[in-house]
């Protein structure tokens, strides 16, 4: 259980191909290869908010090796005692979500059999592959009398009893409303040799941290899913039945394939709005051109398909329940003609109870978790793209998570960070670049502006992106959300809008239903950019230096003229220094000199502007590898200002403030903001002190 | 009588606008000694920066941040600094409220505005000031527990997880919670006005009778203090309307602005002004008259007659034409 980022950090400078030319269009696969197969049925008890199910596993072996045990996730262990590596690591706090009294969980396996009868429950060992922590239980291997050969499959029986723990960190009930999450004793990866970096082949199954999702590997889910006849229910998938029985209770049939967790909801309180995604109505001709002209694709390659769109609201927001519907069928769309056709065929959001936040926001296979308030109802918090954003997000999960199944436990930026950054294009694409987030009030509540406020407040607290979640010096949403998204963006202002499109359309296609590392992402970049990019990636996401430049300091003084004896045009000629001199260096003239600095570790080319009166600005390439550099400057004209990266295109840079510097002072800003911050003060005054 | 006094009150402030202006001049100066510190800061970060100038056209979360973390110091300067302020803003309150009664509620004698103001300022500043501490001690703990029983009386309809119900009733709490501070803050206002038309020293029996005067005059009371705050708001929503609509990339929309800012903080004043005013008249119109209190005439008395005979004992006096000052 080797983390596979050393072997990226490793693999990098070999993965490179160097050569402008684009990479072909890969064809996008329809299907996984389906390693594993869960036939579950579950039964729900609304007054203990217990489950009992029974699965049937079948797991294939694919890998080159004779394997003689299997492991599995018990996730709903983490919640069991404050003993767990989960509980430990995140202090009964998890997404601004504290445990209750009622916030403990827990899965039993009360039967472990082989298809054959073979009874191993006995043979259950807990392990602890991350820690020390002999009192985590939520991973377990399974021994098996007969090793597995290559290829072969294994069919086994689980019987399991789980407690659900009042919602927190995104699984659980409140009152009657249920997310069923990482519910199922769910079989981790057998990764063989060579996959992701490993040396020899192996198991991959992390116990549940605090700061960590999940892996699983891709198959087929049928699942039947007992509840009293009241509840609504949605899951992953497709519905294919529903049974009514005499004990007031009803069985809802969902089956998918192609996919890795299945995860369901049930309340009585849902109200169902259903919609269709139509790929010829919801889609027009040019945004098709469009799409395969930046892509290099042709037009059937970026075709889409229609979706079903179940959107289950509580009745408090009904108010954007179109909010919901309008955002997802927008993520369907720019998020398909970007990376590839959603290739299934249902969509169900889920719109949690405020008061179940912890299991807002979250993604699972065709499955998603929204989140919004009854206070975005009304001005002037409807203004907040809250519920648009979060749908936009864990949709985009469908294909940095769902469809490239990186390791979120070793990896989460695969995920997380890239989810980010594909979210930000979509939200500025359907919401315009300065509203991306919305509008509060007055003020704009641009993407970028997010993420520039976001890295000026975390960069300093150094740390690499490319590292397991759990090992973050802290700030885990910065180093696997924020800072990647950040340098992705970085990244598409240094290669172009249009090679960073196709860098994500070909690492799409080449790793969809399948597990990439971090190494795979890189070689993809450096190879459809036609690059070598180690550089970049080696400081960015295998370091943890912070970048920045700086303009440290700019003058602009008047030269005299030239006095003395000169010769023009072959004459000998005395100048004085008066106007009335003939020759160019009579004229006036003057010295600018600009001093760029790199304040950061992290180099990076970049473009210094400099804007002389009236004149249009000039720009001047560095490779910002050297600590300064000095421009002298003579023109006619005076320098106004310098500025390096004018054009706002590289996020990280840590301080963006001091990016430019002009000559002259302005005290407009001070003059402005002064005046309002002591019309706050008067205000202050009056009302305490008359 | 509410309108007569709003009306009174109103024509009081404008009929002294040199009062208006020795308010707003002091409030100004008061808020300078902060907003110096804060302009030299700002002047040192941006004058030379352009990228701060996308700041002319409204807040940017992003520079903001940058702004902020560029010096780590600046933050708690800023909150200390207004902390510091709001506490000589009470005080000075308790030193305002003194002169600004004297001036409206006295028909002046002839002499210069300046004298009368800091007259009546000084001669009350103890006064209001043993007032504020009085109300402070008496509206925390009744505010803690308003906000307790509220919320222990709106429990029941949180405890169903209806959101609308939750979000209800928390309003419910911050508007009765707002409601009890508004209390105190008027009940303060009209113990002011007490203190000076009887010029009682008995503090704690003027905030009594000043919390009794509100309750029993809530309608009055709190048409006043409607008007008034409804005054406030408006100037504010005049200066935030322009503040939104324009960007300040030019001189001439800053100077606009900045006579805006501080043509809505005079009229906040004059408000203000009024609004005591209007206090003060309507309380003396629904005080009782003052009850003429006899004053036995000293008699020459021969060396060694017998002292005189206690007179009868006064009638209780609740306020009196203040005519005159002890000394």
């Amino acid at each position: 259980m080797r983390p596979a980022w050393i072997a990226s950090a490793l693999l990098v400078p070999l993965a490179v191909v160097l050569g402008p030319a684009p990479a072909a269009a890969d064809r996008l696969p329809e299907r996984s290869e389906r390693v594993v197969s869960y036939q579950i049925d579950v039964r729900l008890n609304p007054t203990t908010k217990q489950i009992e199910g029974r699965e049937t596993v079948t797991w294939r072996n694919p890998s080159a090796d004779a394997v003689s045990d299997l492991w599995l996730h018990l996730y709903l262990n983490g919640f069991k005692n404050t003993s767990s590596t989960f509980i430990r690591e995140s202090g009964g706090q998890l997404r601004g979500d504290r445990m209750t009294d009622n916030s403990w969980g827990w899965v039993d396996v009360t039967s472990f059999r082989l298809a054959d009868g073979t009874d191993l429950t006995g043979a259950i060992r807990f392990e602890h592959p991350d820690d020390d922590n002999v009192e985590d239980r939520t991973v377990i291997r399974v021994p098996l009398p007969q090793a597995v050969p290559s290829n072969g499959s294994v069919t086994f029986e689980v019987v399991f009893k789980a407690q659900l723990p009042e919602v927190f960190a995104r699984s659980g009930y409140k009152r009657d409303y249920y997310l069923v999450g990482q519910w199922f004793p769910k079989l981790g990866v057998y990764e063989p040799a060579g996959m992701r970096g490993r040396a020899a082949g192996g198991w991959n199954c992390h116990q549940y941290h605090a700061n960590s999702e999940f892996y699983a590997d891709y198959g087929e889910f049928h699942v039947e899913m007992t509840v009293p006849s009241r509840f609504v229910v949605g899951a992953t998938g497709e519905r294919k039945g529903r049974v009514a029985h005499k004990d007031g209770t009803v069985t809802y049939i969902y089956e998918q394939a192609d996919v890795h967790d299945f995860a369901w909801t049930a309340d009585p309180a849902f109200v169902e709005v259903r919609r269709v995604f139509s790929a010829s109505r919801d889609v027009t001709p040019e945004e098709y051109a469009r799409a395969a002209a930046l892509l290099g694709r042709s037009r059937e390659e970026v075709q889409l398909s229609d979706v079903d769109v179940l959107v289950l609201m509580q009745p408090a927001h009904m108010a954007q329940a179109e909010r919901y519907v309008q955002s997802a069928k927008a993520a369907i769309k720019r998020f398909g003609l970007s990376y590839g056709r959603y290739p299934y065929r249902t969509l169900t959001v889920v719109d949690p109870p405020q008061d179940a936040s912890g299991s807002a926001g979250m993604e699972y296979p065709t499955f998603i978790t929204g989140g919004t308030s009854y206070l975005a109802n009304f001005w002037p918090f409807s203004g907040l793209r809250g519920s648009e954003g979060v749908t936009v997000h864990e949709f985009g999960h469908q294909f940095w998570y769902g469809m490239v199944g990186n390791n979120e436990f070793e990896e989460a930026w695969l995920d997380e960070g890239i989810t980010t950054y594909t979210t930000g294009l979509v939200m500025e694409a359907e919401y315009g670049v300065d509203t991306a987030n919305g509008r509060f009030m007055a003020v704009n509540m641009g993407e970028i502006d997010m993420l520039r406020a976001t890295v000026a407040a975390f960069s300093r607290n150094k740390d690499s992106i490319v590292k397991p979640a759990w090992r973050y010096s802290g700030d885990y949403s910065y180093y696997a959300y924020m800072k990647p998204a950040a340098a992705l963006r970085t990244l598409q202002g240094y290669l172009g809008k249009q090679t960073m499109a196709r860098v994500m359309r070909t690492f799409q296609e080449r790793w969809r239903f399948r597990h990439p590392a971090s190494a795979d992402f890189f070689a993809t970049a450096s190879e459809v950019s036609g690059q070598d990019l180690g550089w970049y990636f080696r400081q960015v996401f295998l370091g943890s230096d912070i970048l920045d430049y700086a303009v440290d300091a700019v003058s602009t003084r008047r030269v005299e003229p030239t006095r003395g004896v000169v010769d023009v045009n072959g004459k000998r000629v005395t100048l004085t220094g008066a106007t009335s001199d003939k020759g160019s260096a009579a004229a006036a003239q003057y010295e600018s000199r600009v001093l760029v600095r790199r304040m950061g570790e992290v180099t990076f080319p970049v473009r210094i502007a400099l804007k002389f009166q009236g004149r249009p600005v000039e720009r001047v390439a560095w490779d910002g590898v050297d600590r300064w550099k000095r421009l002298v400057l003579v023109r006619r004209e005076r320098l106004e200002w310098a500025s390096v990266d004018q054009d706002g295109t590289v996020i990280l840079d840590a301080d963006m403030v001091n990016n430019a510097r002009r000559v002259e002072p302005d005290a407009r800003l001070s003059t402005w903001w002064s005046a309002r911050w002591l019309s706050g003060l008067q205000q202050l005054v009056s009302f305490l002190g008359m | 009588m509410i309108g007569r006094a709003l009306a009174e009150g109103l024509r009081s402030a404008t009929r002294r606008p040199g009062l208006v202006a020795l308010l707003w001049a002091w409030n100004l100066a008061l808020a300078l000694i902060v907003a110096l510190p804060f302009w030299t800061w700002i002047s040192a970060v941006s004058a030379n920066a352009p990228a701060t100038d996308v700041l002319l056209d409204g807040a940017d979360l992003g520079v903001i941040m940058q702004l902020v973390l560029a010096d780590s110091r600046i933050v708690p300067a800023l909150m200390a600094a207004v902390a510091g302020l709001a506490l000589v803003s009470l005080l000075s309150g308790a030193f305002l409220s003194g002169g600004i009664l004297e001036v409206v509620l006295s028909d002046g004698d002839g002499q210069p505005l300046l004298l009368r103001f800091f007259r009546g300022a000084g001669h009350f500043f103890g006064r209001f000031l043993r007032l504020l501490v009085i109300a402070g001690i008496t509206a925390v703990p009744v505010t803690a527990a308003v906000s307790a029983a509220v919320g222990a009386a709106t429990r029941r309809l949180t405890a169903g997880g209806w959101e609308p119900a939750t979000l209800w009733a928390m309003a419910v709490v911050l508007a009765c919670v707002g409601l009890t501070v508004g209390f105190f803050v008027l009940a303060l206002d009209y113990a002011r006005v007490m203190t000076v038309l009887s010029d009682s020293r008995s503090m704690f029996r003027i905030w009594w009778r000043a919390l009794r005067f509100v309750v029993r005059r809530t309608p009055g009371v709190a048409s006043i203090g409607l008007v008034a705050g409804g005054g406030v708001l408006a100037a504010f929503a005049v200066t935030t309307a322009f503040d939104v609509a324009y960007s300040a990339r030019t001189a001439g929309v800053i100077a606009g602005a900045i006579v805006l800012h501080q043509a809505m903080a005079l009229a906040r004043t004059a408000v203000r002004v009024g609004q005591v005013s209007a206090q003060g008249l309507y309380c003396k119109g629904l005080l009782p008259e003052p009850v003429p209190v006899p004053v036995p005439v000293p008699l020459p008395a021969p060396i060694d007659a017998p002292l005189p005979a206690e007179g009868p004992p006064s009638a209780p006096v609740d306020a009196v034409e203040h005519v005159g000052r002890e000394s």
